[in-house]
């Protein structure tokens, strides 16, 4: 493993904070900070992915231009950007610190960049430029469109159940994807739970602020590990366990199904949920423990008996079961309260049709 | 009523002006992260910790804690300087002008420095993963090896922290003096050193 020393110096070289300090010194450090900061701003109120053009948000940098004209007419209002069906969008972030439409006319982005820190966003690919040098932006959070639109959630409700439309829905999420094994996503790959749970673990730990801890497969008895725990981090008595189960067929490298999981499967993870949180219970009954179970469906109607690259699906038969909820007996959540109704992610098939 | 600590009583006032700027509120765990992040960044600086004015323990969690800040919170709470919304705080204007007047305070630039320094990599974190990134700091490791909570950065247990810091300071002190640029890298490598790790 690479030691954090190491680690330091190549952050150094590789990230954009550095490279616009090492052009343009500390006032380049204020106009990339104050880009960012504006950037955040309008990833609140538009989603990166919802523009079909580029997006360019720029600073001249006061060290370098004495004079700076403030530019025409009201500062920009992200909120009414909200709905609308953008193409480009262009921002000069003004001595006032504010933001104003502007257009770039004949200028490129790096002879803007010769006096300016410049942010360009185009195709999920993200990118500052400062003088001559340019340096793509480092994403942490693979399955953000944008390093600066990552959202915070305040409970794991809300962060499940964008977990299931940002990334499993369209296999939007990098580690997500590798499950698949085909690229039109019919099958799984044998064994996909610990790339599931490493996907949901990451995307936890990078929308759930600083109020909780997430840590994969903790044990709660001797048999199984739960997949996540999550712990609000002032609150010792507060427990949350989260049950990753999955639908569909995983077949091996050369094509044969291993495994066919449908509703019995859903059941018994079900079971298997309501097991730990007895046990839970039984060591630690001052906790007030909730379970939480998360179902990847991936059910396909009429698939081959054996898989192949390039096998395809129509509409009819991938999507069939997308809206088919998962009939448990009984219902956890009715019988016990400690039990969140079933979080059933449908991860979509690419369709032929 | 409770005795306040000033230091931490400002530093609450600060982080919670800071957070609010870009999100409508925020929580009392984020106050104690950013606060200690803003601590670290004043041993960085090769100051003294105990000029810091107020401890912090590292929870069995891996989570920094003070109780000086959580009894500053708590106060401001009573005395209307903050305002609960659920599981989330917001500042009132109540707070505006003791926070503008404690501003001003010579005796209260140079911790203004390391806190608007922790609390600036909100422009390139989620406060997700400046806490993921906290937790691979050595002495939040250690507390985070250990089934109770210890007191973080006592002297014996610094070493570590400062062989990072020495590399932080070559790799970046020749270009600036602006605290922002080492807080973004040391948070950006050990986010990185964490997924290495895992």
């Amino acid at each position: 493993m690479r030691n954090i020393t190491d680690i330091i110096f190549e952050v150094c070289r590789v990230t954009h904070v550095p490279m616009v300090q090492e052009v343009f010194g500390d006032a380049g450090l204020n106009a990339v900070y104050k880009v960012m900061e504006t950037v955040h701003a309008l990833y609140q109120h538009v989603d990166p992915e919802r523009i079909n053009g580029q997006i360019i948000v720029f600073k001249v940098v006061s060290s370098v231009v004495q004079w700076v004209p403030s530019p025409v007419g009201p500062a920009a209002d992200f909120a009414g950007l909200a709905n609308e069906v953008a193409g480009d969008l262009c921002f000069e972030v003004a001595a006032d610190g504010r933001p104003y439409a502007c257009t770039l006319g004949t200028a490129t982005l790096e002879t803007l960049a010769r006096t300016a820190v410049v942010y360009h966003y185009k195709g999920a690919h993200e990118e500052f430029l400062a003088g001559s040098e340019r340096k793509s932006v480092l994403r942490l959070d693979p399955s953000a469109h944008s390093q600066f639109s990552v959202p915070t959630f305040s409970n794991l409700r809300d962060a499940l159940q964008n977990y299931a439309s940002e990334n499993v829905r369209e296999s939007t999420c990098y580690i997500f994807r590798q499950v698949w094994y085909d690229a039109n996503r019919l099958f799984f790959i044998a064994g996909p739970e610990s790339i599931m749970r490493n996907s949901l673990t990451q995307f936890l730990r990078n929308r759930l602020g600083g109020d909780h801890d997430v840590w994969p497969e903790q044990n709660v008895n001797e048999k199984n590990p739960v997949d996540i725990r999550v712990q609000p981090r002032l609150s010792n008595n507060r427990l949350m366990i989260i049950e990753i189960k999955w639908l569909g067929d995983s077949v091996a490298d050369d094509g044969h199904v291993t495994a066919k999981h449908r509703d019995s499967r859903a059941e018994e993870g079900a079971d298997q949920l309501a097991g730990y949180l007895d046990e839970q219970r039984r060591s630690a009954p001052t906790s007030v423990i909730q379970g939480y179970y998360v179902i990847i469906d991936a059910r396909r109607r009429n698939l081959p008996k054996h898989a192949s690259l390039g096998t395809t699906i129509t509409h009819a038969n991938g999507l069939h079961y997308e809206g088919k909820e998962i009939k448990f007996n009984p219902a956890p959540r009715l019988i016990r309260t400690d039990f969140d109704k079933p979080y059933r992610m449908f991860a979509r098939p690419k369709c032929c049709d | 009523m409770m005795r306040l600590n000033p230091d931490a009583t400002f530093d609450c006032l600060f982080v919670a002006n800071r957070l609010q700027i870009q999100r409508s509120s925020f929580s009392v765990q984020e106050v104690h992260l950013f606060t200690y992040l803003a601590c670290l960044l004043w041993l960085y600086r090769e100051r003294v910790v105990s000029d810091w004015g107020y401890e912090f323990v590292g929870t069995e969690l891996g989570a920094p804690f003070s109780r000086e800040i959580d009894t500053a919170l708590k106060e401001l709470l009573a005395r209307g300087y903050f305002r609960k919304i659920h599981d989330h705080i917001r500042l009132t204007e109540l707070a505006e002008q003791p926070l503008h007047d404690l501003s001003e305070l010579t005796i209260n630039q140079e911790r203004s420095e390391c806190l608007q320094a922790a609390c600036s990599s909100t422009a390139v974190f989620s406060v997700g993963m400046v806490s993921s990134a906290l937790a691979k700091e050595p002495e939040l490791m250690r507390a985070k090896a250990l089934p109770s909570s210890r007191l973080l950065l006592e002297d014996s247990a610094r070493s570590q922290l400062y062989v990072q810091f020495d590399a932080l300071r070559k790799a970046v002190s020749q270009r600036s003096n602006d605290l922002r640029l080492p807080a973004v890298v040391w948070l950006t490598a050990l986010y990185r050193f964490g997924e290495a790790e895992a």
